[in-house]
């Protein structure tokens, strides 16, 4: 291959052919002979003890582990440390009571089917709005709001919800793991290898030196496979633990994966916006998260998603109160967006309902509130680059026709009514505040061979999202080295340093950028033949205002992604259906380093953003979700969103390598809030949930 | 009667099974095989990541048991990627990373295989349509899409996928409609044709099935004076490529699912599961098809409305099979049909409308609704129909308003997927439009 002229042309992915020939080795895809397979007892209610677990007759070479059999901890670090691996004192329907191992997966089913807990139960919470456990509870001041509103001459409010989401990645969670000379080694489908060597050694009280995580082939994650595989790993561990040199396979199926790992958190928010001369000069809202039976993630997830409470606009005055509560419920956790889905999609639509209430057209009432570069964030702390919105805006309202399109919907009487909405958002892109150099503090190194080829040594995770081949093609462009002559693994902790997770659309922007100048360091130091090591580590960006993590004050992130979306619908008033006639979505990711690749994750983003609109509903009640299979969890398929037109407008991004910034997450956050303001545009009403079904549709009808 | 050993062809080669033939397809090519390419997502025919081509046919392998295979031609990504036709659809992949997390991949590139071998030349919507039965939660379809059009244009001579030519399977002698209806009266083998409602559930591998599905006079479309003849184990697929399919059946069982399901499920299997969801058997209950049903010593003919009982409950012995549903041959041509599903494929009927209205001279000489999903049956009320039969238009119109209290009074949907109120709307929407397109 000739070397790259253009970074953002596109290379053949180098996963490409293993996957398409189906030689791609997905830890399911193991040969099971001489493995052991687990099946999780799970607790059927949702808040209790577990008084008596009755197992049946064992055959030899079967045998059960439970919080007992734990090594050191009985607990899965995550951020923090209340997720046991097993429990007696059950706080969801679905929590892992035990496991129940053996040598013929028929048999094992069979012995599970006969094993019988008996409970005490206690009375659950499933409401977040009535939780009185509040896990956390942070809060944001700007400006003076107590000013701002008694100035104010009008005054509006809104409350929004957002459901429950599930990831629904195609290969269910799956862990394999062998304890062998006093080591454990532990392989499967994961986002974080680094998360799950910290929670296993944690839980074995091993030494680090002694776990030994390796990523396989992964079939999607979107954040579902960021905090529940180290649960998972956690619990085979303790398996192979007691399995005595067998290896121990767990391979959920899909009515498990659902019932038993995280989803998206639904939220409540409310909104008070106080206004003068037509401009919004302040903002009190509400954020709350409903974080389900254990805190995992809803920690940062609630700062992500607070911090963004005010949109993509510049508000002087503001006051945020962001909580997240505990439910008898599945534990929610990461999800593409982390936060970000739920406030844009509140804000967005108060900010649609203020332009309703005042008879403005709701795109122009928001360009007037945008944000631009030297503004303060939320969190005071500043826009340091140009914010690119109001061109990306013109060119969408444009290339939708938006404002001919939106007075031609005004007053449609007949069977099909078309709307058209618009949605401005960001992606704060890497850690929340001072993450990445706290807590990440990400190590990459690059190994020249003595045959002159380099391998790239990170802990990020191929998913599917390009990482492999995007780290290829930096590091081949930064030496000016064809791809083929650089190397590049999926992550086995024992070889490779610890870069951090793969989330927060960090991967191309944090990691990437180290790997860059990794490779400008390899460069300068070459010497054809002979075997090299660069390493580099994490350096803050000096331009960040400082983040005060307890007040909330700072740069929040050192720069974001932006997103302006148009979402046309056509309502059929007889059965609700809604259909999607065009979306046109424009993003900037700053540098593009793979087009094909950018655009993949684009055009996937919305399509999972408009089923979290209108389509994917997770039907729990009291704690049980009865929707647990793909024909009942509703996701699109090709025949859904048909028509979606991606555009970019290239911001360069000092920092990141060759001037890209974070992409994986903004797609995801922008289409839900466009499509109901489609739809509240067809229906000529103001609408305040997702996701929004033909049922709901059908409710405002008939009113 | 279980068929084995099972002998079969798998990617060109000739090959004898030996286990339990109620085992899934999907797991004995993982496990005895070791070829893993196709992939386990649901186990319930819905996302499409274990598709395998079946003598040329897209199909779920999760939904196919191993005894039905007998004398079949088996085709999975790891045969399939050695031929020339892969490679065009290998290139055009790559060229626009149509690839993610992969895991669809090997489906999703048989799905690719089986449209292209049967349409050369698609459309945008029927590259989608081809595809519709293949989940991917990463790239929302568009590039897989412009992949396969890009395939499409790759001027490609090599001929469609068939490794059957190298060797005629060793059939196991297909059994006669008169041995199967033996076995009936001898055994109480579940019948199985299909075998996409039957293998979605946990327990089919207990199971002992009585193949069905390759019955000569069970898969035929016939006619005579009056009728079109349905052979019961006709796939869905099957009746959309005949010509004598009347175009309200066509179009109903388009919408059925996916190509996979399509090439798989039989219109007698969606009347013999009792469903009010299935699509087929609305069109059945429409026309007032009949069905013929027969043991070993008798047969009788009953109307399709007779058969079903209410509460699950079946108007069939033990000891017998559907053989054909008999469908009027005219007055179907002005014809209502809306099935409301939750998308555009992949979907279970939350509700679903069929109405027929012949009018001749003026004179409405037919008048027939249906309701599917409403409640644990598909509805169908011929007294109130008649209400407008033998009227012209104007009498029908100022007939309407009873017309509609009736059914208001008649449809009283169950909660399902859906609320009950939402059902309702729809049905009475539905029957409204019914009328007002027709200028009643």
């Amino acid at each position: 291959m000739i070397r790259m002229k253009n970074i953002s042309t596109s290379m053949q992915k180098i996963d490409h052919f293993e996957k398409i020939t189906g030689k791609a080795k997905y830890v399911c895809d193991y040969p099971t002979t001489d493995m052991l397979h687990g099946r999780i007892l799970r607790s059927s209610i949702a808040y209790g003890v577990v008084n008596s677990v009755t197992l049946p007759e064992l055959p030899d070479g079967y045998f059960y582990v439970d919080k007992n059999d734990v090594p050191a901890v009985n607990v899965v670090h995550i951020v923090q440390d209340d997720t046991p691996v097993f429990t007696h004192h059950v706080k969801y329907i679905g929590d892992p009571i035990g496991m129940i191992v053996g040598s013929d997966e028929l048999v094992l089913n069979e012995l599970f089917h006969e094993i019988k807990v008996e409970y005490k139960e206690q009375t659950p919470i499933f409401d977040a709005r009535h939780s009185g456990v509040v896990f956390f509870d942070y809060n944001i001041n700007k400006g003076d709001t107590d000013a701002a509103f008694s100035g104010a001459d009008h005054i509006f409010e809104g409350d929004y919800e957002t459901g429950l989401q599930e990831h629904m990645y195609l290969e269910t969670n799956a862990m394999i793991a062998e304890y062998k000379d006093g080591k454990m080694y532990v392989h499967g489908s994961m986002q974080c290898p680094y998360y799950l060597h910290g929670a296993v050694a944690h839980a074995t009280g091993l030494a680090p030196e002694n776990v030994i995580i390796r990523q396989d082939v992964t079939g999607g994650g979107f954040g579902g496979k960021e905090d529940y595989p180290s649960v998972l790993a956690c619990q085979v561990a303790v398996a192979a633990y007691k399995a005595k040199g067998k290896k121990v396979r767990v391979v959920f199926s899909r009515e498990e994966d659902v019932i038993a790992t995280s989803k998206r958190h639904p939220s409540f928010c409310t909104y008070k916006v106080a206004l003068k001369d037509g401009k919004i000069i302040g903002m009190i809202s509400d954020v709350l998260l409903d974080a389900g039976a254990y805190t995992t993630m809803s920690m940062v997830v609630l700062q992500r998603s607070f911090i963004a409470a005010a949109g993509v606009y510049d508000i002087p005055n503001l006051q945020i109160h962001g909580h997240a509560r505990q439910t008898n419920t599945v534990p929610n956790g990461a999800f593409r967006g982390f936060g970000g889905p739920q406030t844009f999609f509140a804000i967005e639509m108060m900010m649609t309902h203020i332009s309703r209430e005042l008879g403005i057209d709701s795109a122009d009432f928001k360009m007037k509130h945008f944000a631009k570069q030297g503004d303060l964030t939320s969190t005071c702390g500043k826009y340091h680059f140009p914010v690119p919105l109001p061109d990306m805006t013109k060119d969408i309202l444009a290339q939708s026709d938006y404002h001919k399109k939106k007075e031609a919907y005004k007053n449609q009487k007949g069977r099909y009514r078309k709307g058209i909405g618009f949605s401005a958002v960001f992606h704060g892109v890497g850690f929340t505040g001072n993450g990445e150099r706290d807590k990440i503090k990400a190590v990459v190194s690059l190994r020249k061979n003595t045959d002159d080829t380099v391998e790239i040594l990170t802990s990020s995770a191929e998913m599917g999202q390009g990482v492999n081949t995007t780290f290829t093609k930096i590091v081949a462009a930064a030496l000016e080295i064809p791809p083929e002559r650089v190397i590049i693994n999926l992550p086995d902790t024992s070889r490779v340093p610890d870069s951090g997770p793969t989330v927060a659309s960090r991967s191309i922007m944090i990691v990437g950028e180290l790997i860059r100048r990794a490779a400008e360091r390899l460069k300068s130091l070459w010497k054809d033949g002979e075997e090299q090591i660069i390493t580099e580590h994490y350096e803050h960006p000096d331009f960040m205002i400082p983040f005060d993590s307890e007040n909330y004050k700072g740069d929040a992130y050192p720069t974001y992604s932006w997103a302006v979306t148009a979402v046309e619908v056509e309502i059929d008033t007889l059965t609700g259906y809604i259909a999607i006639p065009g979306v046109w979505a424009s993003f900037d990711v700053g540098t593009l380093i793979d087009e094909n690749i950018v655009i993949g994750q684009m055009e996937g983003g919305i399509v999972q953003s408009l089923g979290y609109g209108m389509m994917e509903k997770c039907a729990i009640r009291n704690g049980h979700i009865s929707n647990k299979k793909l024909c009942d969890y509703i996701i699109p398929t090709a025949l859904d969103f048909p028509n979606i037109k991606v555009s970019f407008f290239v911001d360069k991004y000092i920092k990141g390598p060759f001037g890209a910034k974070g992409a994986g997450e903004l797609p995801h956050v922008g289409g839900a809030p466009a499509v109901l303001d489609a739809i509240q545009n067809a229906l000529d009403t103001m609408l305040n949930k997702v996701p929004f079904m033909p049922e709901d549709i059908m409710e405002v009808l008939s009113c | 009667m279980l068929n084995t050993p099972v002998k079969f062809i798998l990617n060109g080669e000739k090959t004898e099974y030996t286990g339990n033939p109620s085992h899934r397809l999907l797991d004995v090519l993982r496990s005895d095989y070791s070829l893993t390419g196709a992939k386990c997502g649901c186990k319930e025919g819905e996302c499409g990541a274990c598709s395998v081509l079946i003598d040329g046919k897209l199909i779920n392998s999760c939904l196919v048991s191993m005894g039905s295979l007998s004398g079949s031609s088996v085709v999975t990504i790891e045969g399939y990627s050695k031929t020339a036709r892969f490679d065009t659809l290998e290139k055009a992949y790559a060229s626009v990373s149509a690839v993610q997390c992969g895991f669809c991949i090997p489906g999703m590139i048989l799905a690719s295989e089986c449209l292209l071998s049967n349409n050369p030349n698609p459309t945008e919507y029927e590259i989608r349509e081809g595809i519709s039965g293949n989940l991917c939660r990463c790239t929302g379809y568009n590039a897989i899409v412009k992949a396969i059009g890009i395939a499409a244009d790759t001027k490609n001579t090599a001929p469609a996928c068939d490794c059957k030519h190298n060797h005629e399977a060793e059939r196991t002698p297909l059994l006669s409609l008169q041995e199967a209806l033996e076995l009936r009266k001898t055994t109480n083998l579940i019948p199985y044709a299909g075998g996409t409602d039957l293998m979605v559930s946990e327990s089919s591998l207990e199971k002992k099935f009585l193949y069905i599905g390759n019955i000569p006079e069970l898969k035929q479309i016939t006619e005579d004076e009056k009728h079109i003849r349905f052979g019961a184990a006709c796939t869905f697929t099957q009746v959309i490529n005949n010509k004598l399919s009347p175009e309200i059946l066509k179009e109903a069982c388009r919408g059925i699912a996916a190509p996979a399901i399509r090439n798989a499920g039989t219109i007698g299997g969606n009347i013999a599961n009792g469903s009010a969801k299935a699509d087929s058997a609305l069109i059945f209950m429409v026309t007032d098809s009949k069905l013929l049903i027969k043991s070993a010593d008798s047969e009788r003919i009953i109307p399709i409305r007779d058969f079903y009982l209410g509460d699950k409950k079946l108007n069939i012995n033990p000891n017998e099979l559907i053989v054909e549903i008999l469908m009027p041959k005219h007055g179907l041509d002005n014809y209502y049909y809306k099935k409301v599903g939750a998308r555009n494929a992949l979907s279970i009927a939350r509700t679903s409308f069929a109405g027929i209205l012949d009018i001749q001279d003026g004179i409405i000489k037919n008048c027939a609704v249906a309701f599917g999903a409403v409640i644990d049956t598909i509805i169908r009320f011929d007294h109130i129909d008649k209400k407008l039969i033998g009227k012209n238009t104007d009498e029908a119109k100022a007939l309407k308003a009873e017309y509609f209290a009736m059914y208001d009074e008649a449809v009283v949907p169950r909660r399902g997927r859906v609320s009950v109120q939402y059902r309702k709307n729809v049905c009475m929407n539905l029957l409204k439009d019914f009328l007002e397109v027709n200028g009643i």
